[in-house]
């Protein structure tokens, strides 16, 4: 598909999205009486709009947005006559993000009115049955909780279905979470959901004074969260600054350690690895080559291939940073993958397998200071031929996956690698 | 010694009087399940910075301070009891450097606040939890508590004659957020407890355990940063550029120097992590293209070129740019351009090079003080040699 085609199907997609939202909206007026009082509800809308643009990383990559505790909180405050309407209101003018309007696009906050506004709408409705038909008494709230829960996950799992809906028409060669992978997520939104519910029984029976108590303290951890996230990329962009400053030691291995991430994130999602397989896996294709920064200089751009001693040089001095990687707690792991990755008496686990094959796939498939890239059919027969190294699963995962792209690496044809090698030889004699 | 006298007299005694009056005019099960819940308190601790961790021992008095009506002898009673004993258990959980900084600090904390809390009460006309002069009252007597924690723990873990405004200060910006969703959810528990039955303890419990998961999260991430910043700048020596140990030994006497003349806490972090990775440049040298014509000011371009690639560290990677400019140059009074932070650095680097290499520290000292017309700040070396005279380095 090429972008004019994605561009129409966005632009159709956005606009019928945007068009069945605003008729639930008005469906909704039609149905239900106005919410009141009027300032209650704006501010519980400005509540909705500030955790719907404020998601925070609550675990290793898990974001979750709070929004739908407030909006079940509203439900349950709300009269039953107006209770879905106020909720689907705060969803409808939580889509306008600040980025959209600096940017000027309207697909995409036109489609998140329609999906927002639906999955709001549906979820308010699955909670409806569940609120109490009169004044609520203390034995209303197990029902309300559990409905409350439901409610959410129905939520949840509309909005994950509508916004995976965008994002293959828009972007298709993005992927998403499969719903297995989604269940940290759905459990975290049935909790708010049914402390949503909580909070709106509370202010029921007890009285506006717990909401600030409520509020404070939740505050107090979202604002935790957010500065843990900004820590955790913090610490991304400093390993990957040293991943830099590794590669302009070189200029033949530019680019390499970021291939080699990418060829492993392929492989490790073609063979099933669980996420924190998959994130073990991407800090040691960062950090594999971080050794070279305590390499002899001598040895780092020497031209041609390196004998016994200086092989033997070179991986003390690359020992000696993976020992000081390895007493950082989170990169153990990953350093324990690329330490025993070439000891033949240690099973080698499949992060070691992964990243050995990835790594030598992109060396193969790269020109060196003493000779040229191999094309990529000759290296995926060389890793063929190393099936016993990485293992016949690991090889076929990496193969089919690079050969499913649309990039090919290396050399064309079998033609440009002979010249290209001549006149790296040449270049070689030379020096 | 002189705060073991202290605690005895102040904690202690107060607490130990109060827990035999509880034990011998109060019947009951309540007692025990009381003493339980304080000790539980001390198997959930948040932790708000390294080597220090807040107890729920605060929320559980603030709790039964509501439920009670102020009574002393039911908010202290069994905290006389349990309060020792949940000094064990954090020395066991944590080690010997935490309880040594909860105790007695938390115990005066909760000493002041059971106090505050029932004089308060004295101008209020009800006792129950949900009265806002009831509320106002554990509100300010919670500050107080707080405040008197805040003071214990900086006079007594830090070991201070003079308890610094400012450490009193970088205290309270570390613990604030832990007291905070402490005393939030036991007063949101005591005020539902009532009209919502058990439905109050998740009401209550749910929050806290948020904000508790993002404040240890946020710990346990400064924890393996610091690590990995720890880590990367020691690669320099592990290729035998730099001596072993110099980045680590200039970060803690730069920092030291830092706290001395009065560096705020996110300027003494941004000076440790600048000082850890100060030589980190010389990694360059094994590119060949490089060779050996270079200079410490080249170092320094290196290492903030590579420090900057991290956003997070620009501020750092700014200190490090300017490590080897001096202070002064002809005709200026000093150049604006070069920060305390960069100084410090330069100072403390130049004072551990010269040590490594054998010279005496009164003799590494002397070059700092010569150096003192342009290339070292002479406040900053006399904060550095007040540092090395209360440790003792210049000793015969």
């Amino acid at each position: 598909m090429n972008s004019k085609q994605i561009d129409r199907r966005t632009a159709i997609l956005a606009a019928v999205s945007a068009g069945a939202g605003a008729v639930v909206v008005v469906v909704l007026f039609v149905l239900q009486s106005d919410p009141h009082p009027l300032w209650l509800w704006g501010t519980f809308a400005v509540a909705f709009v500030i955790l719907e643009f404020w998601s925070v990383e609550v675990n290793d990559r898990l974001f979750i947005s709070s929004s739908i505790m407030v909006a079940f909180s509203g439900m349950v405050i709300f009269d039953r006559d107006s209770a879905v309407l106020a909720v689907t209101l705060m969803a409808a003018v939580a889509v306008l993000h600040p980025e959209d309007l600096r940017l000027r696009r309207w697909r995409q906050p036109a489609y998140n009115f329609g999906q927002l506004v639906l999955s709001t709408a549906i979820g308010a409705l699955v909670l409806y049955p569940f609120l109490p038909q009169s004044t609520l008494l203390i034995s209303d709230v197990p029902v309300l909780v559990g409905g409350a829960a439901l409610a959410s996950l129905v939520y949840n799992w509309v909005n994950f279905r509508l916004v995976a809906l965008y994002v293959k028409v828009a972007y298709p060669d993005r992927s998403l979470r499969p719903w297995s992978r989604m269940l940290a997520n759905h459990l975290v939104h049935a909790v708010l959901g049914a402390y949503g519910a909580l909070i709106g029984a509370a202010y029921l029976l007890v009285g506006p004074a717990a909401l600030p108590m409520v509020v404070g303290t939740f505050l107090i951890g979202h604002s935790g969260f957010a500065v843990y996230s900004r820590m955790r990329q913090a610490h991304e962009d400093t390993v990957s600054g040293f991943v830099k400053a590794v590669e302009a030691l070189d200029p033949y291995t530019k680019g390499h350690t970021e291939r080699v991430a990418q060829f492993c994130r392929m492989a490790g999602e073609r063979l099933g690895l669980d996420p924190d397989q998959l994130e073990v896996l991407r800090w040691a294709a960062l950090i594999h080559d971080v050794g070279k920064l305590a390499a002899p200089p001598d040895l780092i751009s020497k031209e041609g291939p390196l004998g016994d001693d200086e092989k033997a040089r070179l991986e003390r001095s690359v020992r000696v940073v993976e020992e000081l990687l390895g007493q950082v707690d989170f990169l153990a792991a990953a350093v324990a993958a690329i330490s025993r990755s070439e000891v033949p008496e240690i099973p080698r686990p499949i992060i070691a397998r992964i990243l050995g094959a990835a790594d030598d796939f992109d060396l193969m498939t790269s020109t060196r200071s003493y000779r040229s890239a191999r094309s990529q059919s000759a290296a995926f027969e060389q890793l063929r031929a190393d099936e016993r190294r990485h293992g016949v699963d690991v090889v076929t995962g990496l193969i089919e996956t690079v050969a499913s792209g649309e990039v090919v690496y290396g050399p064309p044809d079998e033609e440009t690698f002979a010249e290209v090698e001549r006149l790296v030889q040449e270049r070689s004699r030379r020096a | 010694m002189r705060s073991r006298v202290i605690s005895v007299v102040l904690v202690v005694v107060p607490l130990t009087v109060g827990g035999a009056t509880a034990v011998a005019w109060w019947p009951g099960i309540e007692f025990p399940a009381l003493v339980v819940t304080y000790l539980a308190a001390y198997v959930v601790t948040t932790p708000t910075a390294p080597d220090r961790r807040v107890s729920l021992s605060m929320g559980v008095a603030g709790a039964i301070a509501l439920m009670s009506g102020g009574s002393l002898v039911v908010v202290l009673g069994p905290a006389a009891i349990a309060l020792p004993l949940g000094r064990l258990i954090v020395h066991v959980r944590h080690g010997p450097r935490v309880a040594r900084d909860m105790f007695p600090a938390e115990p005066i904390g909760v000493l002041v606040f059971a106090l505050g809390f029932a004089g308060g009460l004295l101008t209020v006309s009800s006792t129950s939890p949900a009265h806002p002069g009831v509320l106002a009252v554990f509100a300010l007597a919670a500050i107080l508590g707080f405040g008197a924690t805040v003071f214990a723990r900086s006079l007594f873990s830090e070991q201070r004659r003079v308890v610094a405004r400012r450490l009193i200060a970088l205290r309270t910006l570390e613990d604030w957020p832990a007291y905070t969703i402490v005393y939030s959810s036991v007063a949101l528990f005591a005020v539902t407890a009532e009209p919502m039955g058990w439905w109050a303890v998740p009401l209550a419990g749910l929050p806290y355990l948020f904000s508790y998961v993002s404040l240890h999260r946020l710990q346990g991430t400064r924890r393996t940063y610091d690590q990995t910043i720890r880590a990367l700048g020691a690669i320099p020596e592990a290729s035998g550029q730099v001596v072993s140990g110099h980045s680590a030994r200039t970060a803690e006497l730069a920092v030291a120097a830092g706290a001395e003349i009065g560096l705020g806490a996110s300027e003494l972090g941004r000076l440790e992590y600048a000082a850890l990775l100060h030589d980190i440049g010389r990694i360059a040298l094994a590119n060949p293209t490089v060779g050996s014509d270079y200079s410490f000011s080249d170092v320094a371009g290196w290492s903030a070129a590579i420090i900057g690639e991290a956003k997070y560290l620009e501020k750092v990677a700014a200190i490090v740019a300017r490590q080897h400019a001096p202070y002064r140059r002809e005709g200026q009074v000093r150049d604006q351009d070069v920060t305390r932070s960069s100084q410090l650095i330069r100072i403390a680097a130049r004072y551990d090079s010269d040590v490594a290499e054998g010279a005496a520290p009164m003799e590494a000292m002397e070059v700092l003080h010569q150096g003192a017309a342009y290339d070292y700040d002479p406040e900053l070396v006399m904060a550095l040699r007040r540092v090395l005279e209360r440790r003792g380095a210049f000793a015969a």
